[in-house]
């Protein structure tokens, strides 16, 4: 039997609440999102599906979720939670604590070694990922070009591509040149375009942000310097896209993402034993675009800190 | 795909966009030349369909076909059901008839209990059960003609699947029932490499042979193969069973006319000829045994190698050829618990005495596991090893870790097994010639080799291919040998060529 994980964050708001109503924002195959009048939400997923911050697994199967509706009120009680109207209790008690902070691994890669994986990883978004929406842009992006992110010749490039290939060059840029002010200033632009309840350019974002988290802690940056640079660029993206993505990109800039996003950034810039292809398959399996959208910020990202290295930078 | 391409293949739809309201997409969707009145009204948190196209009718088929899909997750969450309780999982699967347990030790009893009042047979992979909760639920499972493999009972194979950890093996007419996980597998993975086959293997778990459980499970199971047509000889393997439960055992072998094998590994040969039985001296012996008999031939005792002796002689004399004086000692670092058992076994006392953590006598306890001297044989999947960690057959990042601090300049030779098949880790062979490989890189700035020797235990079907396994082995200079006993009889004549320790 699967061990169920809660967590830890929403076991703490669990235990700071006691008694809360929700209302169910969302529901899926495998998740649901329910929401709390302070606009903190709150993600139930299937034993087979990633925690990930704010989470609980549960067996959603016992919730015949074809009948929850949008609204619905939900309540949490101490460790439990249930559904009123359907009288479906869930207990969380002996659920196992899982943790989304960041977690640092033992051995650094080489640059020569992120190089390689940097280059696996655009075959794996290539070959396994979702490239009819902005992920289309891997194939023409360009690091090699001295002081700048630029983009080769194009051909066809699908819609989502097409319109959002400047903002993708400018947010790039940006970042390369370490211009969080301006970056901040150019997000409101950015965020909440492409398909799905998490657009692309969010999980986009949010690939970039969870890399410079562990690259940075990497190289010895303390969590709260990366913090405080780092939040502001999400600050103003409230009114610019959907409530789950605000809430994905607060957990992020703490350096909080579900687990197999986070293997996959470990993967990406420490010596880790899993294999690279398969922890990146999986994320890639993810939503519809989302996890081809994280992972190509995760590429950009690891690009530009190849792109610093080789221009005599950090 | 995605639901604005899909929706754009429907007749009569030039254009279309769905998505969330934001401000970027609702500006894409100006682009597209697909914006309304309506629009205005949306925001980021609403779901809009945007489109151009031929009729009111196509309009409609739009929504119905965007519903469908984004319904379609929903339905599809049937598919995926994971009950919450054993009469959920009995209310839609009513036909099985045996269950895998992996629960914390402490609700095993209670879990197990239920299973058995059901009808089925129970394979409790979980450990932590208290003896007394073992003996209820093996007379429980003994009373209904049930069996109750485990608790801690990490191999099986029923009817051709292969449960927890257990090979690919061909199906044939060897019955096995064993108490001991490792033990079971090498038995059977090379009955496979004999051209021979299984038709159950039944697990009892570790302590079934012991005055407590009094061979509960290794009767049944015994019965079951007895009374099994497909089975034509019975392997049992255990470590020694306390005495009066191998008697009740044996006692077993004048009821049946099937032939018995048995490997009570290191246990009394004579008490196991007396009942009729035949004795093994390793996993192996009862594998080519147990396979001549299913043959209709007439068991021999094997104590050699199967390779050829001069390549044996070879590999010694460059072993010793290549030795420091003060390299004298032996690492052994296993993951399989019987088999470095049997490794200690083998070599007894004719290199000194062996250190461990499960010593074959109690002086040669390994008081710090950190601080290692002497000749050394480690059963890696011990609980010293595996809290907060995966079994190293699982996670092969433990023996990497004891690669590094137990080898040094004065080890000779390291003896290793290299267990394949389900369970196990994607490619440990390839993970232990990476440990291989930096500690040969370390000791050759002593200006030092090792000596490193290996068995593997699998098949050429497991995911893993024993072939491929070897070659990543061999590639790092490992020399590898078809058995475990066969590994540890080159260690032998290896370490009796050096300086005693």
């Amino acid at each position: 039997m699967t061990q169920l994980l809660l967590s830890k964050d929403l076991q703490k708001y669990m235990k700071k609440h006691e008694h809360v109503f929700l209302k169910v924002h969302s529901v899926f195959k495998d998740a649901m999102n329910i929401i709390d009048d302070k606009g903190n939400l709150v993600t139930l997923v299937s034993p087979n599906k990633d925690i990930a911050p704010m989470s609980a697994q549960v067996s959603l199967g016992s919730i015949p979720n074809q009948h929850l509706e949008s609204g619905e009120l939900v309540e949490i009680d101490g460790d439990t939670l249930l559904f009123p109207r359907l009288n479906i209790k869930l207990n969380f008690k002996d659920h196992e604590i899982w943790n989304p902070d960041y977690q640092k691994r033992k051995t650094d890669l080489s640059m020569n070694q992120l190089e390689s994986r940097v280059m696996a990883l655009k075959d794996l978004i290539e070959t396994h990922g979702q490239l009819e929406g902005i992920v289309e842009l891997i194939k023409y992006l360009d690091f090699s070009v001295p002081g700048i992110v630029s983009t080769s010749v194009k051909q066809d490039l699908n819609q989502y591509a097409d319109f959002i290939e400047e903002r993708v060059l400018k947010v790039l840029n940006l970042v390369y040149e370490g211009n969080y002010e301006l970056l901040k200033e150019f997000i409101p632009r950015f965020v909440g375009f492409g398909p799905g309840l998490t657009p692309s350019t969010d999980d986009f974002l949010l690939g970039l942000i969870i890399s410079h988290i562990y690259e940075r802690r990497k190289r010895g940056e303390l969590m709260k310097d990366i913090y405080s640079q780092i939040s502001k660029v999400v600050e103003s993206t409230e009114e610019k896209t959907t409530k789950v993505s605000v809430e994905m990109l607060k957990h992020g800039v703490r350096g909080k993402v579900s687990e197999s996003y986070r293997l996959a950034v470990q993967a990406m810039f420490y010596d880790v034993k899993a294999s690279f292809s398969k922890t990146c398959i999986r994320v890639l399996q993810n939503g519809s675009t989302s996890g081809s959208d994280y992972l190509f910020g995760v590429y950009c990202y690891a690009q530009l800190r190849l792109k610093w290295y080789r221009e005599g930078g950090i | 795909m995605l639901i604005s391409k899909e929706i754009k293949n429907i007749d009569g739809v030039t254009e279309v966009l769905v998505g969330m309201g934001t401000e970027l997409n609702i500006e894409l969707t100006e682009n597209l030349g697909l914006m309304g009145p309506e629009m205005k009204d949306v925001s980021p948190n609403d779901f809009f369909i945007a489109a151009d196209l031929d009729s009111d009718e196509t309009m409609a088929l739009v929504i119905e076909q965007v519903t469908q899909l984004l319904s379609q997750k929903k339905a599809e969450s049937g598919s995926d059901y994971q009950p919450v309780s054993i009469a959920g999982a009995l209310d839609i699967m009513p036909s099985a008839n045996l269950a895998v347990v992996s629960i914390p030790g402490q609700y095993a009893e209670e879990e197990v209990s239920k299973l058995l009042d059901n009808d089925l047979h129970v394979m409790l992979f979980s450990d932590n059960v208290s003896v007394e909760a073992e003996l209820f639920l093996k007379k429980k499972a003994v009373e209904k003609g049930l069996l109750m493999m485990g608790p801690d009972c990490g191999t099986a194979i029923i009817n051709g699947i292969p449960l927890a950890f257990a090979n690919k093996v061909k199906r044939g007419p060897i019955g096995i029932v064993g108490a001991s996980g490792t033990g079971t597998q090498e038995v059977s993975a090379l009955i496979d490499t004999f051209g021979s086959g299984v038709s159950q293997v039944i697990g009892t778990g570790g302590r079934d042979l012991k005055s407590e459980i009094g061979g509960l499970m290794m009767i049944q199971g015994m019965q079951a193969l007895m009374a099994d047509p497909e089975t034509k000889v019975i392997v049992l393997i255990s470590k020694p069973p306390a005495p009066e439960v191998a008697q009740k055992i044996l006692n077993m072998v004048g009821e049946t006319q099937k032939p018995v094998v048995v490997d009570f590994i290191g246990g009394d040969a004579q008490m196991i000829t007396n009942a009729g039985a035949h004795p093994c001296s390793t996993l192996e012996d009862a594998a080519l045994k147990a396979v001549a008999l299913a043959r209709g031939e007439r068991p021999v005792d094997s104590d050699g190698f199967t390779v050829d002796e001069s390549r044996v002689n070879a590999w010694i004399e460059d072993a010793v050829g290549k030795l420091k004086a003060d390299q004298v000692n032996l690492r052994g670092l296993y993951t399989g618990g019987t088999l470095a058992d049997e490794a200690m076994k083998l070599l007894g006392s004719s290199i000194g005495g062996i250190y461990s953590n499960i010593p074959l006598s109690p002086e040669y306890e390994l008081k710090d596991l950190n601080n290692l001297s002497g000749h050394v044989c480690l059963d890696l999947g011990e609980d010293q090893f595996t809290v907060g960690r995966p079994h190293p057959m699982i996670d092969p990042s433990t023996r990497s870790d004891r690669f590094e601090t137990d080898i040094d300049g004065t080890v000779a030779v390291c003896l290793i097994d290299v267990v394949i098949g389900y369970g196990s880790h994607e490619d440990p062979a390839g993970e232990v010639a990476q440990s291989i490989k930096a500690v040969k890189d370390k000791l050759a700035k002593e200006d030092k080799s090792i000596v490193v020797i290996a068995s593997i235990t699998g098949t050429e079907d497991d995911p893993q291919g024993l072939e491929a396994s070897q070659k990543s082995l061999e590639d790092e200079g490992v020399i590898v040998l078809p058995s475990n006993a066969q590994a540890v009889r080159l260690t032998k004549e290896i370490m009796n060529r050096l300086p005693k320790s």
